[in-house]
């Protein structure tokens, strides 16, 4: 009895053992033929004398933390055995990838920085059936991924794989609406503007009540040079503005009237008096005139838009179905049984 | 908290083992999905840890030729000379052979079956390919020996060629052993060849044979023109693995056995694969069609109902007080 064991004991204190850190600080010592089935480690040994003491224990890589190295070290124990069969390794590999998909993702990153390829290997593939035919937002899910791509990116790639005309035409309607809320932002800039220059206009208008009981006749003629401008740059900018330039011409006629009338009346002006006013006016009527028009395009853009986004909603699920179909035989296997187990439950 | 642990510690995937893990996705995955899923995973998909083994055979039979060359020109624009294995199928414009050539200074297993390169383009980019140690110009039928021979001259590391025929393409023409001479005088380190339904003969197969003193496999099934004796193979030969020229399954599957743990034979037990998912594909599409046809049948029940309910009801009318 003591004999055994002794026997036991003594080749189990022969067999060398290595120091390794992990990234948290803590050492601890594993035996050498199971660590040297890491390539990482087996060098570090081999050229650089490392892991023979405590003192100078092998550093890890800071992707390896002790339960992943822990669990590196199972694998590594069962397969540098000599004389498994094939079928036994691949029976405990399959059982050894039975993990929540983080810590399979830890296992990917460590056994990568430690080169250890059959298990890289190992995990990438299982990695891989997980994320096999799901869809983007079901991968980000499961995999806590942000979601930090714009539209104009997630389009993106179907524009290099699919001459969809419907894709091609939402792209240009995204573009189209950028350009607006570019647009839009800039003139919210000149408002700004515009509110600075008012201000003054107002002081201006006060002080005329109160200074001079002839200006209510030059107010008029101010009023009357405005609306003639007013008239030219609707005339330059844009046609389809017919029916608010009529009405500005009967305006228009009405105080030709009245000047002629007070012609006979009529006082010197100040200069910059009636520079400032002509500014104040121009600048508020061209902001009437483009607050009219931004809200109907948006409000078009978005009508076209929501209106493909349905549309292509709608067709998506044939569209996915048509991408798996075209995709590896593989896929149609795994899709077939989810259809046949949903006509299942409906019979 | 325990989200933004997980957050952390999928963002400490580095690019080069998210590329390994994308490297087990099916093309059309790389190519549509995965770039739609965060910017880490666009931007790993689109380097070159992605496409160092660009594998469009099966999608390349079914597109148009433009298609095809646009997106191979995509793909290995992305692998940025790291490019080390090549399959399409079909390609025909030689601008694409020149740029798969350019970009060659890594490939080394090179497959362009049906392709419409000849002798004179194959001329051009041998240079190029001095690193491939496998290549697959079956059906290719506008090569010939010239082409072979650019190819054994240029490519010295060459330890597999793949130059099957289809049996349209070579029957009823007379046995030719040019090309068996190219690949003797010029392919010394050979260790498999492929030559189903060639047009070689007895005396082809010998100069190979005795020229290539390394074959370890020879695959000439379909090859009516050889005669050799078994018995003399194996006092010769001992190491050679031959097929054929007979086709019969028990070879095939003795074959493959042999050489399970070569690369290029895994592809072929994949296809394998491959076909019979196929097959069950088939039969579960038959399943769902009864299953439809079952629910169709449930329908026609649900309204004949309905009719008898409306009856009852008409038959059991109170009558007027």
């Amino acid at each position: 009895m003591s004999e055994i064991d002794m026997a036991v004991i003594k080749p189990e204190m022969m067999k060398p053992y290595i120091w390794l850190e992990t990234s948290d600080g803590s050492i601890q010592q594993v035996e050498q033929e199971i660590a040297m089935y890491c390539p990482l480690i087996c060098q570090e040994i081999i050229q650089k004398g490392m892991g023979s003491s405590k003192s100078c224990a092998i550093c890890l890589p800071q992707r390896v933390s002790p339960v992943t190295l822990s669990l590196i070290l199972d694998y590594c124990r069962f397969h540098q055995v000599p004389g498994r069969s094939n079928k036994e390794r691949k029976s405990y590999d399959e059982k050894f990838i039975r993990m929540d998909t983080k810590r399979l993702c830890e296992l990917t990153s460590a056994a990568d920085s430690l080169q250890l390829k059959p298990l890289v290997d190992l995990t990438s593939r299982a990695l891989a059936r997980i994320i096999e035919g799901k869809s983007p937002e079901e991968i980000r899910e499961i995999f806590h991924l942000p979601d930090d791509l714009t539209e104009e990116e997630k389009l993106e790639p179907l524009k290099n794989t699919t001459d969809d005309p419907r894709i091609r035409l939402l792209n240009r309607l995204y573009a189209k609406k950028r350009k607006e809320l570019r647009e839009r932002e800039r003139l919210k800039n000149v408002e700004v503007e515009e509110e600075h220059v008012d201000e003054r206009s107002v002081d201006d208008l006060l002080s005329f009540i109160n200074g001079n009981d002839g200006d209510p006749k030059e107010v008029k003629t101010s009023k009357n040079k405005k609306k003639n401008r007013r008239k030219k740059e609707q005339q330059q900018k844009n046609s389809s503005l017919k029916e608010a330039s009529e009405v500005n011409k009967v305006e228009v006629n009405g105080q030709s009237i009245r000047h002629q009338s007070a012609e006979a009346d009529r006082i010197a002006e100040t200069s910059n008096s009636h520079t400032e006013d002509v500014f104040a006016h121009r600048e508020f009527d061209d902001g009437d005139i483009d607050d009219g028009i931004d809200p109907a395009l948006k409000e078009k853009i978005d009508r076209e838009v929501e209106d493909f986004a349905r549309r292509l909603n709608s067709d998506w699920p044939e569209r996915m179905q048509e991408l798996l179909s075209s995709g590896q035989e593989r896929k149609m296997m795994l899709f077939t049984p989810n259809g046949n187990s949903f006509l299942r439950r409906n019979a | 908290m325990e989200e933004a642990c997980e957050f952390r510690s999928w963002a400490e995937l580095i690019p080069d083992a998210l590329g390994v893990i994308f490297t087990n996705l099916s093309l059309q995955e790389r190519v549509t999905v995965i770039p739609r899923v965060c910017k880490s995973w666009a931007n790993a998909v689109t380097g070159p840890y992605c496409w160092q083994e660009i594998d469009i055979k099966d999608w390349s039979n079914r597109c148009q030729p433009d298609q095809l060359d646009r997106l191979l020109e995509m793909l290995i624009t992305r692998s940025c000379g790291t490019l080390r294995k090549l399959s399409v199928s079909g390609l025909q414009t030689e601008s694409i052979f020149t740029f798969i050539a350019e970009n060659a200074c890594s490939l080394h297993t090179l497959r362009l079956p049906r392709s419409s390169m000849n002798d004179s383009i194959v001329e051009q980019i041998a240079g190029r390919l001095s690193m491939i140690s496998f290549l697959d110009v079956s059906y290719c039928i506008k090569i010939g020996p010239y082409a072979l021979e650019m190819i054994g001259k240029n490519c010295k590391l060459l330890e597999g060629l793949c130059r099957n025929m289809h049996p349209l393409d070579t029957a009823e023409k007379p046995h030719q052993d040019d090309e068996a001479y190219a690949i003797a005088s010029t392919m010394p380190k050979l260790k498999h060849l492929e030559m189903a339904y060639h047009l070689i003969s007895t005396s082809g197969v010998l100069q190979i044979l005795a020229n290539c003193p390394k074959l370890e496999f020879l695959d000439q099934r379909g090859c009516w023109g050889v005669t050799l004796d078994h018995m003399f193979l194996k006092q010769k030969f001992p190491k050679l693995k031959v097929l054929g020229p007979l086709v019969l399954d028990t070879y095939e599957s003795d074959g493959w056995d042999d050489f399970s743990d070569v690369s290029d034979s895994s592809e072929y037990l994949a296809w394998d694969f491959v076909a019979g998912g196929m097959g069950e594909y088939y039969v579960d599409d038959s399943d769902s069609y009864d299953g439809m046809w079952d629910d169709e049948a449930r329908l026609d029940e649900l309204q004949f109902g309905f009719y008898e309910g409306i009856e009852d009801a008409g038959m059991y009318w109170p009558p007027s007080p």
